[in-house]
C-alpha cells in the first residue's frame, strides 16, 4: 500500500497550479488545458490507491497529462478534416495574442511546446521529458532548444 | 527575467480563465464516481454473458440433442447404387435417456437381431421387440412388447430366433449373495407376442443353474443350445445344454455336457455341428453334433472333433468343415470334424485384439476379420481365405477402413460400427483404404451393433438408450446423427456443485469489482506473464506432448477418444489455476500468485473428490468434461471408459468459461481503468512456498485419508506422488524468481492421472 503518499486532496492541491500553467501554455487555450488537467487528474485519481501503488505520482500525473494534450490533438486534427471549424471572433483570444509569448508559441509545434514546457518551465531534465513525451532525449533537446530560441526573439520583442 | 519566469508568467495569465482549482477537484471527484459506476456495470453484464455461456454449455451437454425423426417401410435392398440414399426411418427406445442415480449405465445392446418381421434388442435387463415396419407417428417407435427379466438381473445374451420364437439366456444374482452365485436362464418369447407394447409371457423357461451363461444359438433342426458355467464348483465347471425349441412350460434339457472347465464364448451352431471353447488350464474346442439319437435323447452325444488348444478361443464363423475364430492375439482355424492326429489347428493369422469383432463370411470363401489399428479411429479389414494352406494364413487383401470392429454386410456394401456408423464397398479392399460413402451416425458416437436386413440397416447405442432403423425410402439424410450424452438422472449433485463453483466464481468477482475495485492489477498484457504465461505455457506443452505421444496412446487404448480424456483433464487443471490466480489476485494475495497452480491442484480432489469414475459413484470434481464420461459396466466394474468428443469439447469449453467469468470480469475492469504491470516474485517466495506446500500437503492427505474411508477412490500415495514434484517445481520456481520457469509446474501434471496410467500400463 502508498503509505506514504498524501492524499489525493493534498496532491490536487500542490500540483494543479503547476499543471495548470504548463497545460495553458502547451495548449494554448485555457479551456482545452481545463479538460486535459481534469482528465490526467480523474486518472491519477483511479490509479492512487490501487495495488502496486504509482511510484512517481507527480510524473504519472504529468505524463498523462501530456497524453491526454497529444490524444485530444489528434481528434480534434481528425474532426477538423471532416468538419472544417468556423472562424469566430473570440474575444479571449484577442487578448491572448496580445501576450507576444503566447503568440510565439502559437507558431510552435505541440512538440516542441511541450519539450520547451517540460524542460524550462518544469524543469525535467530532457530524459524525463523525453520518458513523458515517449521520444528520445536527443529530439527532446531539439525541440526545447528550437522552441527557446523562438520565445527568446519574442521575449526580445515584448521586451 | 528568465526563461522560466517568463513562461510562468505567460502561464498564469492564462489559467486565470480557468474554474478555481476547488471546483475542478470535485469536478475529478465526480468523473471518478460515474466512470466507476460504469465500469462495475459493464463489468457485470460481461461476466453473466460468460456464466450464461457456461451454463449454457452444460446444458446442451446435459440436455444434448434429439435424432431425427422420419417415417418409412423398410424396401429394396442396399447397394453402393442406392446406400446414400439411406435415411433414418425411425427409432426406438430400449433404455432410458436418463442415467441411473447410481452414475451406472443400465443398458449395453447387443447387435440388434432381426427375424420374423420384428427387431430384438437386449440390454442388460430386458428385451424388447420393435416390429421391422414400425410406422412412426409422433416420435420414436414404441416397441411391440418387451420383457423386464428382473430388478436381480444384470446380463442378458444377444437373442437368437427360430420359427416364431426368440431365445435369450439371462443371468442375475441369487438373491441374499453378492456377486459369487447368480441364477442362469433361459428364455423362449413368441416372436408375435403383443402390439401394445405390453410385457411379454415367455413361452416356456429353462432354468440353467447358478452359474454364468454366454449365450444361445438354435440350429436349423430346432434345437436351441446354451453355454455357461458353475460359479458353485472350483474349478468352475461349464455346460452345453440342448433344450428343445418346441418346449412348454418349465423346460428340461435334451441333454447337457459338463465340461472341464469355464465356457470360453457362446456356442457356434452351423453345419449340423456346435461348437463350444472351454477355457480351464488345458483348454479345448469341442464338436457335438446337432442332431438328437432318438427322441427323446438317448444319450448324449459323442463329440466328433476334440481339439486340445494352446490358448482361449472364440469360435465366430463355421464354414465348409472349417471353424475359424480368435484367440487374444491371433485368428484361427480349425476342423469341425477331426480325430486323433488331424486335431489340431488348421492355420493361424497374427492379426491381434479381434475378440470382440465381427467375423463375416463373403463369397468365394473368406473370411472379413477387423482389427483395430495402433493410431486413428480407423480398423484395418483383412480378407483371410478359409481355405488358407497349413501353417501361418496371411491376409488375401486388406485395408483401412471406417467405423469400427462391428460389421454388416448387404451385397457390397460393409456397414462398419463402432465409434460411429459408415458403409464403404467391399471392393476397395483391394486398393488398402475403403473411404466413406454413406456416415449413418457420426464419428465419435458410440455404436454397440449393427445389423442389415433387406434394404434397412439397424443399429444400437447404449450411450442414447436407442435403435436407429435406417431405410432407402427415409434419404438422403441431411446430416450424420450425433449421438448425444445420457441425461442425469440422480441427484442433482453435479447441478448443486456447478452452481456452487460458479457461485464461488460470481462472488470472487463481485468481491474484486465491489470491494476493491482499484487493486486489480491485471491487464491484457499480463495474461501472457507470470502466472498467466504458464498456463499457455502448460496448456502449450500438453498439446505438444499429445502430438508426440499420440502413437503411444493409441497402442494402449486403441481410441483416440482417450486423447480427449486427457486434454480435458489438463484443461480442467488449468481453468483451476486461472481461477486460483484470478481469486489470490483480486484479493490482493500476490505472493500467492506463484504457488496456485500447485496449490489450486493438489486442494481442489481433496476438497472435491478424486475427479474418478466409477460404476457406483461420480466424483464431485468432475465440473465439466468428466459429467461426460462414460463408463461400461459389466456387474459394477467398469471394463471401459470412453468419452464422447462433443462432450469432451463441450466439458472443457464449460470448465474454462467457468474459469473465466471472474478473469474477463478483472481484464474488463483493468482494461477500462489502464495497464499496469504485475511485480515479478520477490523476498520470501521459497519459505511461503513450503509453508503452503507442507499445509496443502497435510490437507490433502487428511482429505484423501477421509475419502478412502467413505469408499473415494481417492489414493493418498498417488495424490502425493503429484504433489511432491509439484511443490519441488515450485519451490524451484520461487526460488529462482524467473518468470519463465512456470512452465516446470507442468511436467508434474503431464505426469498426474490418466497419462500415468497410460504410460504405467503401456510400458
Amino acid at each position: 500500500m502508498p503509505a506514504e503518499l498524501p492524499s489525493f486532496d493534498a496532491f490536487f492541491r500542490a500540483e494543479s497550479a503547476r499543471l495548470a500553467r504548463a497545460l495553458c501554455l502547451i495548449t494554448g487555450d485555457p479551456m482545452e488545458a481545463e479538460e486535459v488537467m481534469q482528465e490526467a487528474f480523474v486518472k491519477v485519481l483511479e490509479r492512487w490507491d490501487s495495488y502496486p501503488p504509482i511510484r512517481d505520482p507527480k510524473a504519472y500525473l504529468y505524463r498523462t497529462a501530456m497524453n491526454g494534450f497529444r490524444r485530444g490533438r489528434r481528434r480534434a486534427a481528425h474532426s477538423s478534416r471532416q468538419d472544417p471549424p468556423l472562424q469566430s471572433p473570440d474575444a479571449f483570444a484577442r487578448v491572448d495574442e496580445r501576450d507576444a509569448v503566447v503568440r510565439s508559441l502559437r507558431t510552435l509545434s505541440p512538440r516542441q511546446r511541450v519539450a520547451l514546457v517540460l524542460t524550462v518551465m518544469l524543469g525535467y531534465s530532457s530524459e524525463e521529458a523525453a520518458a513523458i513525451m515517449r521520444i528520445r532525449p536527443t529530439t527532446v533537446r531539439v525541440h526545447a532548444s528550437a522552441a527557446l530560441q523562438a520565445l527568446r526573439r519574442s521575449a526580445g520583442e515584448e521586451r | 527575467m528568465n526563461d522560466r519566469e517568463l513562461l510562468e508568467r505567460a502561464g498564469e495569465r492564462m489559467r486565470q480563465d480557468m474554474r478555481p482549482p476547488e471546483e475542478i477537484m470535485q469536478r475529478v471527484h465526480r468523473m471518478r464516481e460515474r466512470r466507476e459506476r460504469a465500469r462495475k456495470v459493464g463489468t457485470i453484464v460481461v461476466a453473466f454473458a460468460v456464466a450464461a455461456a457456461g451454463f449454457g454449455g452444460l446444458l446442451a451437454a446435459f440436455l444434448g440433442g434429439r435424432p431425427e425423426r422420419s417415417a418409412g417401410q423398410p424396401t429394396g435392398t442396399v447397394t453402393t447404387a442406392n446406400v446414400r440414399n439411406l435415411g433414418l426411418a425411425w427409432t426406438g427406445r430400449f433404455a432410458p435417456a436418463v442415467n441411473t442415480p447410481n452414475g451406472q449405465y443400465p443398458v449395453l445392446p447387443d447387435r440388434p437381431v432381426v427375424g420374423d418381421g420384428m427387431v430384438f434388442v437386449s440390454s442388460f435387463t430386458t428385451i424388447y421387440a420393435f416390429p421391422q415396419d414400425c410406422n412412426v407417428r409422433a416420435g420414436l417407435c414404441a416397441p411391440a412388447w418387451s420383457y423386464p427379466i428382473g430388478a436381480q438381473q444384470w446380463y442378458m445374451s444377444q437373442p437368437a430366433v427360430f420359427g416364431n420364437q426368440v431365445f435369450v439366456t439371462a443371468v442375475g444374482q441369487v438373491s441374499g449373495s453378492n456377486v459369487v452365485g447368480s441364477d442362469a436362464h433361459l428364455y423362449a418369447f413368441p416372436v408375435a407376442c403383443g402390439t401394445d407394447g405390453s410385457t411379454c409371457r415367455p413361452n416356456w423357461t429353462a432354468d440353467l443353474g447358478v452359474g454364468q451363461t454366454l449365450g444361445v444359438a438354435v440350429s436349423g433342426d430346432g434345437t436351441v443350445f446354451v453355454d455357461g458355467y458353475s460359479q458353485s464348483t472350483s474349478p468352475r465347471t461349464g455346460f452345453l445344454a440342448a433344450f428343445p425349441a418346441n418346449c412348454t412350460g418349465v423346460c428340461h434339457p435334451l441333454w447337457k455336457l459338463r465340461l472341464g472347465g469355464a465356457v470360453a464364448a457362446p456356442p457356434l451352431v452351423g453345419e449340423g455341428v456346435v461348437a463350444v471353447s472351454v477355457e480351464s488350464t488345458s483348454p479345448s474346442l469341442l464338436v457335438f453334433p446337432t442332431a438328437c439319437r432318438g427322441n427323446p435323447c438317448a444319450s448324449t452325444p459323442a463329440p466328433v472333433a476334440k481339439i486340445a488348444l494352446s490358448e482361449r478361443f472364440y469360435p465366430k464363423i463355421i464354414w465348409s468343415g472349417i471353424i475359424i475364430g480368435s484367440t487374444p492375439d491371433s485368428v484361427a482355424a480349425y476342423p469341425s470334424a477331426c480325430s486323433g492326429r488331424t486335431c489340431r489347428a488348421l492355420w493361424t493369422s497374427l492379426i491381434p485384439d479381434t475378440w470382440g469383432s465381427d467375423f463375416s463370411l463373403y463369397s468365394g470363401g473368406y473370411v472379413m476379420v477387423p482389427s483395430p489399428i495402433e493410431s486413428g479411429h480407423q480398423v484395418r479389414l483383412a480378407a483371410l481365405p478359409v481355405t488358407c494352406p497349413r501353417g501361418s494364413c496371411q491376409p488375401a487383401v486388406q485395408a483401412t477402413v471406417p467405423g469400427g470392429r462391428l460389421t454388416a454386410r448387404s451385397g457390397n456394401v460393409i456397414f462398419g460400427a463402432g465409434s460411429g456408423l459408415f458403409a464403404y464397398e467391399s471392393g476397395c479392399l483391394a486398393a488398402g483404404k475403403c473411404p466413406s460413402i454413406w456416415t449413418g451416425i457420426k464419428w465419435g458416437s458410440a455404436v454397440d451393433g449393427v445389423a442389415v436386413s433387406g434394404g434397412t440397416v439397424y443399429a444400437t447405442s447404449g450411450y442414447s438408450g436407442l435403435l436407429y432403423a435406417f431405410d432407402l425410402s427415409s434419404g438422403p439424410m441431411r446430416a450424420p446423427l450425433s449421438i448425444a450424452p445420457p441425461k442425469w438422472a440422480g441427484p442433482p449433485l453435479g447441478w448443486v456443485i456447478g452452481a456452487g463453483i460458479l457461485l464461488i466464481f460470481l462472488v470472487a468477482s463481485a468481491l474484486a469489482l465491489l470491494a476493491k475495485p482499484d487493486r486489480m492489477p491485471l491487464s491484457v498484457r499480463d495474461l501472457w506473464r507470470g502466472p498467466w504465461g504458464a498456463t499457455a505455457l502448460l496448456a502449450l506443452c500438453v498439446f505438444v506432448f499429445f502430438a508426440i505421444h499420440l502413437d503411444l496412446v493409441h497402442l494402449h487404448f486403441g481410441s483416440g477418444l482417450v486423447q480427449t480424456t486427457m486434454t480435458a483433464s489438463m484443461m480442467r487443471y488449468a481453468a483451476f489455476v486461472l481461477v486460483g490466480t484470478a481469486i489470490a489476485t483480486a484479493v490482493g494475495w500476490r505472493r500467492l500468485l506463484f504457488f496456485v497452480p500447485a496449490v489450486v491442484y493438489s486442494i481442489a480432489p481433496g476438497i472435491l473428490g478424486g475427479g474418478d469414475l466409477t460404476c457406483t459413484n461420480r466424483d464431485p470434481i468432475a465440473i465439466g468434461s468428466a459429467w461426460m464420461t462414460r463408463p461400461t459396466c459389466y456387474g459394477g466394474v467398469v471394463y471401459l471408459r470412453q468419452l464422447s468428443v462433443r462432450g469432451g469439447l463441450l466439458g472443457i469449453l464449460t470448465d474454462l468459461a467457468l474459469a473465466l467469468i471472474p478473469v474477463l470480469g478483472l481484464m474488463l475492469a483493468s482494461h477500462l481503468k489502464g495497464r499496469v504491470q504485475a511485480p515479478a516474485p520477490k523476498g520470501n517466495s521459497a519459505a511461503s512456498t513450503i509453508a503452503v506446500a507442507i499445509w496443502a500437503t497435510v490437507l490433502v492427505v487428511g482429505a484423501s485419508q477421509l475419502a478412502s474411508a467413505g469408499q473415494h477412490p481417492l489414493d493418498p500415495m498417488h495424490r502425493l506422488g503429484t504433489l511432491v514434484p509439484l511443490f519441488v517445481a515450485g519451490a524451484i520456481v520461487g526460488v529462482s524468481q524467473r518468470r519463465w520457469w512456470w512452465v516446470l509446474l507442468a511436467f508434474p501434471v503431464l505426469m498426474d492421472g490418466a497419462l500415468a496410467d497410460t504410460l504405467r500400463q503401456t510400458l
